[in-house]
């Protein structure tokens, strides 16, 4: 790793404080840049600003919700979307895929299997900054 | 009587007093028939006086259209010298008649000839005013009457027998009274008229026999007769008293039909229906009633309702309920318990009413009941399946609270696991793991649950998702040495049904059978038509279950599983799912043998979806 290298961001959309800080501190392994917002407002703002990489969001949060989502595809076309959600049923989940989602889990998620969808995600990206 | 004066002036008066003291007309005329003699009784009769008569021929006092009749009498009485006796009219001086018995004979001569005759005449309007009146007694009785005599022979009838039995008075008098007898009963009735009149006395004919006449037209009808015997000095005759029944045979039997008819509509109504009479004694008692309690209604007549039926805390009230119907209530309505003869308690819900006599006191209480047990089950789960409604929308809200916190918990153990070396702390934090996980895995099912969706139908062939089913547990199967046994009907109609479901409940079900078998054993499915309904049988040959197990397996929550093993609901998701089909689930189960599971659920009656089924097409 390079001093001068320029991470890959990783968006983290969470409202929960702790569940923030416990992926942020999961996702600091991976060699990311991470910025974080606590609502959907925040994170469509926060899109604009830094173009990340990949965007990890909770879908029940304030201004969040599948609505958000659709925006969120809209405003970052092609950047890798990975949903996290409490116990979702069903429908949430065959509609979030429907928008594009690449990827989807629901609360409480084992870690690993989460981390492990976000390396393959960025795969290139990753790669690229590390060598 | 010339001898006799001759004799003796004094008897010669004593035979004039007497001859004019009688009472019976007595006359003496001259072979020309010149009236000679007459007594006070003869001109009373005639209401001449004795010096007009014997001014007067005999022929003058016998009306002129029974003249020449009378003259015979007279011809044959001068030639034979015997007296004869004959019933005539005596023309009397008003002109009217009197109807009189005469009994005439020659007076005779010293030379044996004929010198006159004499009348003894009776005057026999008394006899046949009395005869008049038998007469118009008879005829004017409402029911037939008829005289016989002691071989049968009709000597009398009246108008209604005449109207009874289709003949005309002529063509019955003079003949057999058998000939108003059914064919077929004549020989025993010539019989038993013969033995009335060897012991005769008033008495209804037949003794609780059916007795019938027979019409001229042929047409038999049933009849009810009095017998009279009534005695002359010379014989014996018999007046009957006839009556028609049919019209009253008529009203038994329409009677008997609306009896019959009360007693099909009490034994076939579901409901049941007791009868009580003023003191609570039953009178009546259904079959309905029979069925629910076990008790024939052989065993119940005549006992106090409330000494079979009633249990003890509910005695007073039913006494109560029973004491205000007799006391005026025309009906009111009350739900009780009613004990069986095994000691099951059954809940009725009655409609009491009562029957009055004419003076207005109740002379029954009819008491209708339905036996409500299953609907309060019914209701019973009713609450329940409301109350596990809301625990749905509970767990929904609950997931989406929990679902973060346990991530922090969860993400925060893996965390640190990755990072400490200690063997101890490690231990620690994989524990809190798998706790979290188990809640996720409760949670999951409760949510399974709590989401239910109605189901998404589709054309399924059951046979296959059965096979599908297994094949997620081939494995598991052979691991814990499980054979299985398929008997799927080639021909069994597709139904219409959420397939993901069906999945699940096969899962869950056959899931259940594995837990049941840890040392292994047989699993048997099996498939096949039933009437309108599909049935699936699953049946395991593992540790069975108590009836009080088997009583809750569907209960939410309920399981008899390790903690942490089973969640208690998959169960009760299938029940739900097999319910939201239409379907039912039944379970037997005994212990050390296994457990079976039947699935029903029905053929879609409205498309075709069977193999064999033919839907008509709908003509425009």
């Amino acid at each position: 790793m390079t001093q001068d290298r320029k991470s890959a961001v990783v968006l983290i959309a969470e409202d929960d404080r702790e569940m923030r800080s416990l992926l942020r501190d999961e996702l600091y392994d991976l060699g990311v840049s991470i910025r974080e917002a606590a609502d959907g407002d925040e994170a469509l703002r926060s899109v604009l600003d830094t173009r990340p990489a990949l965007i990890l969001t909770d879908l029940r949060m304030p201004a969040g919700g599948l609505d958000y989502i659709a925006r969120l595809r809209t405003f970052a076309p092609g950047v890798p979307l990975v949903l996290i959600t409490s116990f979702g049923d069903q429908q949430t989940k065959a509609n979030a895929l429907a928008l594009g989602v690449e990827a989807y889990f629901d609360k409480p998620v084992r870690i690993s299997e989460l981390k492990e969808a976000v390396r393959r995600l960025l795969g290139p990206a990753l790669d690229g900054e590390i060598d | 009587m010339t001898g006799l004066c001759r004799k003796d002036s004094s008897v010669q008066k004593h035979f004039e007093d007497i001859f004019e003291a009688s009472v019976d007309a007595i006359g003496y005329v001259a072979s020309d028939e010149a009236i000679l003699l007459v007594n006070r009784a003869f001109s009373e009769l005639t209401g001449f006086s004795k010096e007009e008569l014997l001014r007067m021929n005999a022929r003058d006092l016998i009306p002129e259209q029974h003249k020449e009749q009378r003259d015979r009498v007279v011809a044959q009485v001068l030639q034979t010298g015997k007296p004869v006796e004959y019933e005539i009219d005596y023309l009397r001086k008003n002109g009217s008649q009197v109807p009189v018995s005469i009994t005439l004979f020659a007076v005779k001569g010293d030379d044996g000839k004929p010198t006159g005759l004499a009348a003894i005449v009776r005057n026999l309007t008394e006899r046949k005013r009395a005869e008049e009146q038998f007469r118009l007694v008879v005829e004017s009785s409402p029911n037939g009457m008829l005289m016989i005599d002691k071989g049968g022979t009709i000597l009398l009838v009246n108008r209604q027998i005449e109207q009874l039995f289709g003949y005309e008075r002529a063509e019955l008098i003079g003949q057999s009274v058998e000939m108003l007898v059914p064919q077929r009963m004549r020989p025993h009735h010539a019989g038993e008229r013969a033995k009335f009149f060897a012991h005769s006395e008033s008495r209804a004919m037949g003794k609780g026999r059916d007795l019938y006449g027979v019409r001229k037209d042929g047409q038999e009808f049933p009849l009810e007769i009095g017998l009279n015997p009534i005695r002359t000095p010379d014989e014996v005759k018999v007046l009957a008293s006839v009556v028609d029944i049919s019209a009253r045979k008529r009203a038994e039997r329409a009677l008997q039909k609306e009896r019959d008819f009360i007693d099909a509509v009490l034994e076939t109504a579901g409901a049941l229906v007791v009868v009580l009479d003023r003191e609570g004694r039953i009178l009546r008692f259904n079959r309905a009633c029979e069925r629910t309690t076990g008790y024939s209604s052989e065993e119940v007549m005549g006992h106090y309702v409330w000494d079979l039926f009633i249990i003890p805390g509910e005695v007073e009230g039913v006494k109560a309920v029973f004491e205000r119907l007799r006391g005026g209530e025309l009906r009111n309505d009350y739900e009780n318990y009613w004990k069986g003869k095994d000691g099951v308690l059954k809940r009725i819900s009655w409609s009491n009413t009562v029957l009055t006599g004419s003076d207005g006191t109740v002379e029954y209480v009819v008491a209708a009941g339905l036996d409500i047990t299953d609907f309060k089950h019914v209701e019973a789960q009713l609450r329940k399946t409301e109350r596990i409604a809301e625990l749905g929308t509970l767990a929904s809200g609950m997931a989406h609270e929990i679902g973060t916190p346990m991530n922090v918990i969860l993400g925060r153990a893996e965390y640190l696991l990755q990072r400490t070396a200690d063997e101890g702390m490690k231990k620690g934090l994989a524990t809190i793991v798998t706790q979290i996980e188990r809640i996720t895995k409760v949670m999951n099912q409760l949510l399974v649950f709590a989401r239910r969706k109605q189901p998404d139908r589709q054309v399924v062939d059951l046979g296959e998702i059965v096979e599908d089913s297994l094949e997620m547990f081939q494995e598991r199967m052979t691991h814990n040495r499980i054979t299985v046994e398929k008997a799927i009907e080639a021909n069994v109609p597709l139904i219409h049904a959420d397939r993901d479901q069906l999945v699940q409940v096969l899962i869950n079900l056959v899931t259940n059978s594995l837990h049941a078998m840890p040392e292994g054993g047989r699993l048997r499915l099996s498939l096949d038509r039933e009437n309108s309904h599909v049935l699936l049988g699953l049946s395991d040959t593992g540790h069975g279950m108590s009836e009080e197990v088997r009583s809750k397996i569907f209960e939410p929550f309920f399981t008899t599983k390790d903690f942490g093993k089973g969640t208690g609901l998959g169960l009760t998701v299938v029940k739900g799912i097999i319910e939201e089909h239409g379907g039912t689930i039944a379970v037997e189960s005994v212990v050390d043998r296994g457990t079976t599971f039947w699935i029903r659920l029905p053929l879609d009656r409205t498309e075709s979806v069977g193999t064999s089924s033919i839907t008509p097409t709908p003509s425009p």
